[in-house]
């Protein structure tokens, strides 16, 4: 009995005393930090130990001011060593944040940043505008004349590090965490109608024609899609989804609106799949996963999801709509759609409420006072909205039902959003 | 229905609860078998005795013990599976609100049918639905709340024919237990008993339990009681009291139950205990009994029976005196003593065995050793003063940002 309880009392006192010790020893010193701290969306971030025993161990974390946190898969971090690097992701929260690092020793270090991210415009002069989104910090600027901008051919890369923009027949890459330098040469893209922004590069819609330019220089295709519409694709640029006035008699006159899957790595040949019977379809968006796409047609929403079958085919109508827009994001776990009527200034979300079915997301519609041109989704579930003037705002999109009525959505101008002469053409976000 | 009939049935619900509670079957089931107060000592023991075994190797003993029926279900099936097929219905044509009031009603039904008979799948069923229709009606939180209730039951998924991906990630994103806001259950309960939460036999109903925040099905028994079912939320961040005060009843226990004391007394274990394994699907059986009924917490007569390979592999008694781990070492360490091998000198023993009073016994642990911990807190101060002086010398880290 004696010898258990002195055991004890060796076990107890000898582990309390060496914690004691260690407590102390990891509050020690200040930590002294520098260097650029205000930091844009897609910034690739280099953090160096210039003095301190060790390096940082394997872990990185990053705490946005939403409260939501980054691990170091997210983050694209470096392994241990006295100098981290990472990327700022997509949808961290703008505004403060810290990131924390470990030293091998034990020590935490955190890091104070500023999240910024930026919004960029087009107008119809040729002038490209920054803006600078709600609650960031950097200011936006005028980036200066990129030609005779394409109508919508303003787009972010998913990832938020680059900028594609197509004007005067020309396509430019441009770094946007690396001061807006122009990234590789500019790509002819003569009668190119629609572009469409993935990981690595962009899609084009020419001509009868679909296309992929990687940031690279590294292309693929072109695809041909007789009487090609409109392009969209999914955020790692696996597939294609071209939308086109099709000939489905062969009597060389397009009579129905078609979807063309186009597998961009060519692994698979591509797949048609006929909508209507009139070839009247004007928009498409694909989701970032590629399993559903929806096409706005007039009045007329088609939700397309692509699973191991054929495609599955559902609709939805929107009274005297003319659909012009249509961006997709996933919030909350599941693939949205932000559809924007020009006709009736309204904006609204649609969802698939499962494999095959179409639906609006109740308490989502909201009327604008401007016709809508463009429509982008920022930071999910944010909405961005241009019209010819303006450039809006929506932080949350919908609303919850009270006493069976749909509280109204709020839409805000966009602090710092410049004047324009005629009018804008193209928008493009960071996430 | 007949009394019988009302403990089969009672058998057959606990053990589809039981069921799908687990993630895996275990290996090896302990069944206390005490009466009365009895009851409750040995499933303190057995609870400590599952602790031991999975200690050695995780998941592989578990206990059980069969949940008498509370009485015959009132509550129609078909009525709540037709208020579902309507719900179903219109979910399929993007009604949610049609979905909120049927697939409400349904739930209702089913959560009723669940205090009565212990069956969930049409409750976890209507919450996956319901879930589904508030996240496509963008009521986010609402469909949190159903897809967490319904976790907190059944971690299956929600079926994948009928919901799509957006609602597997609701489902995904809610399923890590340890990411969840946690409430606390406190039992106050008279006189003693056990608790099962969700079908799962939880031990004596005393003290308080961390729980993820949820709704959950409590079920509280002690023999000759009335079994008291509860539907109980736990709130995040609250400590909320669960009263019970079980009215006495002549109600029986587990028919299996009673046989499986009869069995523990037998040269072999017979037909009872094949019977359990089936039931709990499991290749070995504990029985922990009471000598007698009288037993008190801190003085008491356990026998412990070990079937395996349809005998009696492990047969023992212990004195309880109030400390279960105490009573559990006692019992498991002597059923080693049976296997060992009887022994002269420490050359009659394998390798690093020892010869004591003619067993073979290990050696014991160098962790158990005293001079083990005197070192493990002589290398702790040596460290700490190492890393001190090294952290001041230092002084502070200079990190630069690109």
């Amino acid at each position: 009995m004696g010898r258990a309880n002195s055991e004890q009392t060796a076990r107890l006192t000898g582990v309390a005393i060496g914690l004691l010790l260690v407590a102390g020893a990891s509050c020690g010193g200040d930590t002294q930090i520098s260097g650029r701290l205000d930091r844009l969306i897609g910034d690739l971030v280099t953090v160096t130990l210039e003095s301190g025993a060790g390096g940082f161990d394997d872990s990185t974390l990053l705490l946005d001011s939403a409260g939501r946190s980054f691990q170091t898969s997210e983050l694209n971090a470096s392994p241990a060593g006295k100098v981290r690097t990472l990327t700022i992701p997509e949808g961290v929260a703008t505004g403060a944040a810290q990131l924390l690092l470990n030293a091998q020793g034990g020590d935490e270090y955190r890091i104070p940043l500023t999240i910024s991210r930026l919004l960029f415009l087009a107008a119809d002069d040729g002038v490209a505008t920054a803006v600078a989104a709600p609650g960031s910090s950097l200011n936006g600027g005028r980036l200066g004349q990129v030609g005779t901008p394409l109508a919508n051919g303003l787009v972010v890369l998913p990832g938020g590090s680059h900028l594609a923009v197509v004007a005067s027949n020309q396509l430019q890459f441009y770094s946007i965490s690396d001061g807006f330098a122009r990234k590789g040469s500019a790509i002819g893209a003569d009668d190119v109608t629609a572009i469409v922004g993935t990981k690595a590069g962009v899609v084009l819609a020419r001509k009868d024609k679909v296309s992929f330019e990687g940031v690279d220089g590294q292309g693929k295709g072109p695809y041909t899609v007789k009487g090609l519409v409109a392009v969209a694709a999914d955020r790692e640029g696996n597939r294609a989804l071209a939308l086109s006035a099709c000939d489905t008699n062969n009597d060389n006159t397009a009579d129905s609106d078609c979807l063309t899957l186009i597998d961009l790595s060519g692994a698979t040949p591509a797949s048609e799949t006929v909508l209507d019977a009139t070839p009247s379809a004007t928009v498409v968006a694909m989701s970032p996963d590629g399993a559903t796409a929806v096409v706005g047609d007039g009045s007329t929403l088609y939700g397309v999801s692509f699973g191991a079958g054929s495609p599955v085919v559902g609709q939805l109508g929107w009274a005297n709509a003319q659909v012009v827009a249509i961006d997709a994001t996933v919030a909350e776990g599941r693939a949205i759609y932000i559809v924007a009527d020009a006709a009736g200034r309204r904006l609204q979300l649609v969802g698939f409420s499962n494999s095959t079915k179409l639906g609006s997301v109740a308490c989502s519609e909201s009327t604008l006072t401007d016709t809508p041109r463009a429509v982008h989704f920022g930071r999910s579930p944010e909405v961005y909205v241009l019209t010819d003037k303006q450039l809006l705002s929506i932080a949350q999109p919908w609303t919850t039902r009270t006493n069976n009525q749909c509280p109204p959505i709020a839409v805000a101008p966009v602090a710092g959003t410049p004047t324009v002469a005629n009018k804008f053409v193209g928008l493009a976000v960071q996430r | 229905m007949s009394r019988t009939s009302l403990l089969i049935l009672a058998l057959y619900a606990s053990t589809a609860l039981v069921h799908r509670a687990a993630h895996a079957n275990p290996e090896v089931v302990v069944i206390p078998l005490g009466g009365d107060d009895a009851l409750i000592l040995t499933t303190e023991v057995a609870a400590a005795l599952v602790k031991q075994i999975n200690k050695e190797t995780p998941g592989r003993a578990a206990l059980r013990y069969p949940v008498p029926s509370g009485g015959e279900p009132t509550t129609d099936g078909m009525q709540a599976a037709e208020q579902m097929q309507q719900a179903a219905k219109s979910f399929e044509s993007l009604d949610f609100s049609a979905v909120q009031t049927t697939g409400g009603r349904a739930l209702e039904l089913y959560r009723r049918i669940a205090l009565q008979t212990g069956e969930t799948k049409g409750y976890v069923d209507a919450l996956h639905l319901l879930a589904a229709a508030s996240l496509f009606d963008g009521d986010a939180p609402r469909a949190q709340q159903l897809m967490n209730d319904a976790i907190v039951v059944d971690h299956r998924p929600p079926a994948r024919k009928r919901f799509n991906p957006t609602v597997q990630n609701l489902h995904n994103s809610l399923l890590d237990d340890d990411k969840q806001p946690k409430g606390r259950l406190r039992f106050v309960v008279s006189p003693r008993a056990l608790a099962w939460l969700n079908g799962k036999l939880l031990g004596p109903a005393s003290g308080a339990i961390t729980l993820r925040a949820g709704l959950y099905l409590v079920r509280v028994f002690r023999p000759g009681h009335t079994p008291v079912r509860r539907w109980f939320r736990v709130e995040p961040g609250q400590t909320q009291d669960l009263q019970v005060t079980l009215r006495p009843d002549p109600v029986a226990e587990s028919g299996l139950i009673r046989a499986l004391r009869n069995a523990a007394k037998q040269p072999t274990p017979g037909e009872a205990v094949r019977r359990a394994l089936n039931t709990f699907d499991a290749r070995e059986l504990i029985l922990l009994s009471s000598e007698s009924e009288a037993c008190r917490p801190d003085q008491c007569q356990l026998a412990l029976a070990w079937a395996k390979d349809g005998r009696w592999s492990n047969r023992q008694n212990a004195t309880h005196r109030g400390v279960a781990k105490q009573t559990t070492r006692t019992l498991l360490q002597q059923s080693e003593q049976l296997d060992a091998p009887q022994c002269a000198t420490a050359a009659d023993c394998g390798l690093n065995l020892h010869c004591v009073k003619g067993r073979c016994k290990g050696s014991t642990p160098f962790y158990k050793k005293w001079w083990f911990w005197t070192a493990v807190g002589a290398a702790a101060i040596g460290a700490g003063v190492g890393i001190g002086v090294a952290a001041s010398s230092s002084g502070g880290a200079v990190i630069r940002v690109e």
